[in-house]
């Protein structure tokens, strides 16, 4: 592992409107990740973010990073992405300082309807090209890095050429915008549809990578593993953070710990924190030793 | 329908993909409307009929705004239109109207009920169900944001 970069910033999820929580994990993180979504409120069919979390997160800025990930842009969506969801960043950005900024690589709107969930691109050139035309306007528009994340398959695969490390790589190729590599979410498409993770990050161009996700989620009665945040990282995804590491990634700067606001009591602050400390203890110095790496199971 | 010959519809509608997609959404869905339809959906839930009226407000509703008070404001009018003459109608009527309020917005609401509100209402408040009890009659309460906790009930039971 090349121990020559600067340590890695520790971060998790904030929804805010919850000042004790903020004010026991802020001294664990070097940032928050903020969901635009997830702070904005609607009215007549116009969102914009709520203004009392707003000067809440302007508070936290004097001291912390904050980094905005998305769910609700929907940028694979045929018939064009979310302008509500394009409102909110604008208001965010002219607001607060961000750090960089980031979506997943999916779509949730299918002509004009909500999914309720993200799905997976067809891994097609025609997919390629309007994710491209995309990721550009989104980079002209705001002057900082704009990532985009691996999200888990939830459809059986469309006909391709391109493997899913390989769609990634054309993206970042054409576009020059980075990746969050989702950990979890690997693990998610290796128990669910047989992803060959260590085939995958052979492949992948690791130097896009900027941020990892990390989370921890339950697998349902049929052997699913979903992409639920709502439990601790396992140790079957610190291992596997360990071998991502352990492949260089050059440009990687940020490890977040996800976990939806929904199930913090369950999880427990005390865990949380405990949770940040602990990353920061494994990987934030990025000087690790073999010892310090739970075995991949 | 999928197009028949369209060998990947054909895969995907015999698929387990599209159920498990269907699930997670509502799952989601049924999340947002009972974080923000606070009283209906615990009295609903408590009634064992939450997950009934969540799929029958599913099915008749497009999904058109993934926001949290999108989802739940139509949720509350749903249920206050389709069961106008129950408790949960009554209810989600009452929460509408408060949360209307709350929102800034200056309106008067009247609302029927065929028991006596606040003995619910403070049961659904405290969490004290053992000691929700049912009083029946007809019962009014005026919501305004002019009244000193933004509602009042005007009449006694029969």
């Amino acid at each position: 592992m090349n121990t020559s970069l600067a340590p890695l910033w520790i971060g998790t999820t904030y929804e805010g409107n919850n000042p004790d929580y903020l004010r026991d994990i802020l001294p664990c993180v070097n940032y928050l990740e903020i969901s635009p979504d997830s702070i904005a409120t609607e009215k007549d069919g116009l969102s914009s973010i709520k203004p009392a979390i707003l000067e809440e997160l302007m508070a936290v800025s004097a001291s912390k990073h904050l980094l905005v990930h998305g769910v609700g842009l929907s940028i694979g969506s045929a018939d064009g992405f979310s302008q509500n969801y394009i409102r909110l960043l604008d208001e965010l950005f002219a607001t607060l300082p961000i750090t960089w900024h980031s979506e997943h690589l999916a779509y949730t709107m299918v002509n004009g309807q909500q999914l309720g969930t993200m799905l997976t691109l067809p891994r097609t050139d025609e997919a390629i090209d309007l994710i491209c035309r995309r990721v550009d306007w989104i980079q002209r528009r705001y002057q900082v890095p704009f990532l985009l994340e691996n999200v888990i398959s939830l459809l059986p695969p469309y006909q391709t050429h391109y493997t899913e490390a390989a769609f990634l790589n054309k993206i970042v190729q054409k576009t020059g915008c980075g990746l969050i590599l989702d950990v979890y979410n690997l693990e998610c498409d290796a128990v669910n549809v047989g992803l060959s993770i260590s085939d995958f990050l052979d492949e992948l161009h690791l130097d896009a990578v900027k941020e990892l996700h990390l989370a921890g989620g339950l697998v349902d009665d049929q052997g699913f593993q979903m992409d639920i945040h709502c439990l601790p990282t396992s140790q079957s995804t610190l291992a596997l953070t360990y071998q991502v590491l352990n492949r260089n990634p050059a440009n990687l700067q940020a490890i977040t710990y996800e976990i939806l606001d929904e199930f913090i009591p369950s999880v427990g602050t005390k865990r949380i924190v405990e949770e940040l400390k602990r990353l920061k203890k494994l990987y934030g110095s990025r000087n690790l030793t073999a010892e310090l790496a739970p075995a991949y199971q | 329908m999928p197009d028949g010959n369209n060998p990947y519809l054909a895969e995907l509608e015999a698929s387990k993909h599209l159920r498990r997609i269907q699930y997670i959404s509502v799952w989601w869905r049924a999340k947002q409307i009972e974080q923000y339809s606070f009283l209906t959906a615990k009295l609903l839930k408590i009634s064992g009929l939450y997950e009934q009226f969540v799929e029958e407000f599913l099915r008749n509703q497009p999904y058109e705004s993934a926001f949290i008070e999108d989802t739940g404001n139509k949720f509350l009018n749903y249920v206050a239109v389709a069961h106008p003459h129950s408790l949960a109608g009554s209810l989600a009527k009452f929460e509408v109207a408060i949360l209307t309020i709350r929102q800034g917005m200056d309106e008067t609401t009247e609302i029927n009920w065929p028991f006596s509100p606040q003995p619910i209402i403070d049961a659904l408040l405290t969490n004290q169900f053992a000691s929700l009890t049912f009083i029946k009659g007809n019962y009014k309460t005026l919501v305004s944001s002019q009244l000193p906790e933004y509602y009042r009930i005007t009449t006694e039971p029969l």
